[in-house]
């Protein structure tokens, strides 16, 4: 089965007035449980992909399927969908609600899914300790928190639902090389437990030759290379 | 591993003694820099550690550029032959961006949205010099050529949100060297820049120091980047310089901090084996906190 499937998928932008392609004619296929990575320079489109493959661009042409179901250009990602298919942020500050407890921006979403609160409280305080937080994390807002914690937090939210894809935006990037090490170490720990699928967006190509069993290189909205494990380990 | 084991800047530019650095807190004084010492000749230095180590605070000590509650004493604080504790604001005004400069990560932090690239660069230069207008054009648009920027006039009537993060940095280079100063403190100048684009632009800041027989505090992360580029190597962690070794030494660093920077960096052939992770308890004394 593959979780992401694509073929022939443009997506235009609006350049000053005119009309230009971020992403031109892109097929992908990615396997179901693979961490699977997109990298190339900056507006080479792999940022462009994730949001389409997150629901959050719908301004595009193509076929795109998800877990098997189709999407529609132009609409948002179904619920079960939208549960199945989680994103992470690179900016974990910006991508957290200031004004918000650790505990109210992780309960939010399960009690929106319908879960009843001593429920969903039992599930947030098993994902912060499965993130490596603890219940006095829980009561902090997030600039009470490290860079670090803060990542930690929106992977939780992340997980929290219980996905099957997890689509990964530069989620180290904005991190110490050390902090980054605990983040790739819980990735891959979460990714084995649950066996989700990760796409993995990182300019940073150590980063994606030590987490992807495949990458795809993407330039000028295409991908011009797709690299296997053994390519990777070359990089 | 002490200075005395390592080869000694033959002339010190920049030159810093027991800098203590503090925030005021209540009325108490909160340690932030301990004793930190350290010189630099017309090489690369580097300095290394987490966030919050002290790097950035240091580096902005050496610029003046400490405000309440943010304090400072040194023994020593010179730039060459100029005692840099005795300067007054105006000596510091001077001083800055003509003999010292400061190249910061983000290159939309460091221009002025509102300005062309052209009139900013002009302003940089008038500040510290008095030059006829067609002089000050050309040593600008020397400058820009030399650090790869073709397309001048363009680059030099656009706004910095229409220029590049690449293109904004070397702008931003350019002008840090306009005044020809003696050290460049360059604090994370890559950092936000694309894998190729960050080898590229330090390659640039390398060579230009090289040819201008300059000093440069290069401040990073990029461990693996200042072992292929730097000379030297301070390593810092809360608020201390707890390591010094060579940039060729840094792979092979015996001081248990410094190895753990080195090995938590990911790589094609750790795949499948966990990262190394920095002891939340080593408390920067050698030893187990």
């Amino acid at each position: 089965m593959n979780a992401v499937s694509v073929r022939s998928l443009t997506v235009p932008f609006a350049d000053a007035g005119r009309r230009r392609e971020v992403i031109q004619g892109l097929d992908l296929e990615i396997p179901a449980g693979e961490i699977h990575g997109l990298m190339g320079p900056s507006g080479s489109g792999k940022s462009t992909l994730l949001r389409v493959l997150a629901g959050l661009n719908t301004s595009w042409q193509g076929e795109v399927r998800l877990l098997e179901e189709p999407l529609s250009p132009g609409r948002e990602l179904a619920p079960a969908l939208r549960r199945a298919v989680q994103m992470v942020f690179q900016d974990p500050f910006a991508s957290l609600h200031p004004r918000h407890t650790v505990e109210r921006i992780l309960i939010e979403p399960l009690l929106i899914d319908g879960l009843d609160r001593p429920q969903a409280q039992a599930r947030v305080e098993a994902a912060l300790l499965e993130v490596g937080l603890d219940a006095r994390h829980a009561r902090r807002h997030p600039h009470q928190l490290s860079g670090g914690q803060r990542q930690r937090v929106a992977i939780a939210r992340a997980v929290l639902r219980q996905p099957r894809l997890l689509l990964l935006d530069e989620p180290t990037s904005a991190l110490d090389p050390s902090v980054q090490a605990g983040i790739l170490n819980l990735l891959n720990h979460l990714q084995a437990t649950r066996a989700m699928t990760l796409v993995l967006v990182s300019h940073d190509t150590d980063v994606i030759a030590y987490m992807c069993q495949r990458a795809s290189l993407l330039h000028d909205g295409r991908i011009e290379r797709t690299l296997d494990r053994a390519q990777l380990n070359d990089l | 591993m002490t200075d005395a084991t390592l080869p000694a800047p033959r002339a010190p530019l920049l030159s810093v003694a027991d800098l203590r650095i503090h925030a005021m807190s209540h009325g108490r004084p909160i340690p932030l820099v301990h004793d930190v010492s350290f010189e630099v000749g017309a090489e690369c230095v580097a300095v290394v550690g987490e966030s919050g180590s002290g790097k950035s605070l240091t580096a902005r000590a050496m610029l003046g550029l400490l405000q309440p509650p943010l304090s400072m004493t040194a023994s020593r604080l010179r730039l060459a032959d100029t005692d840099l504790l005795r300067c007054t604001p105006a000596d510091w005004g001077r001083l800055r961006g003509a003999r010292l400069s400061l190249m910061l990560q983000d290159p939309r932090h460091s221009l002025n949205p509102v300005l062309t690239i052209g009139r900013q660069m002009e302003l940089a230069l008038g500040v510290h010099r008095r030059l006829p207008r067609g002089e000050r054009r050309e040593r600008i648009a020397t400058l820009l050529e030399a650090l790869g920027l073709t397309q001048l006039q363009r680059v030099l009537k656009a706004y910095p949100h229409q220029i590049s993060g690449g293109m904004g940095q070397r702008v931003v280079l350019a002008m840090t060297l306009l005044n020809d100063p003696q050290v460049l403190i360059a604090d994370e100048p890559t950092s936000a820049l694309d894998g190729a684009l960050r080898q590229q632009v330090l390659e640039l800041i390398l060579e230009q120091v090289r040819t201008r027989r300059m000093g440069l505090l290069l401040i990073s992360h990029d461990l693996q980047l200042i072992a292929r580029h730097a000379a030297r190597v301070l390593v810092m962690y809360h608020g201390r310089i707890v390591d010094r070794c060579t940039a060729d030494q840094l792979p092979h660093a015996s001081h248990p901090y410094t190895h753990a920077l080195w090995a938590c960096r990911p790589s094609g052939r750790g795949y499948g084996t966990p990262l190394p992770v920095l002891d939340p308890g080593w408390n920067g004394q050698g030893g187990p906190a």
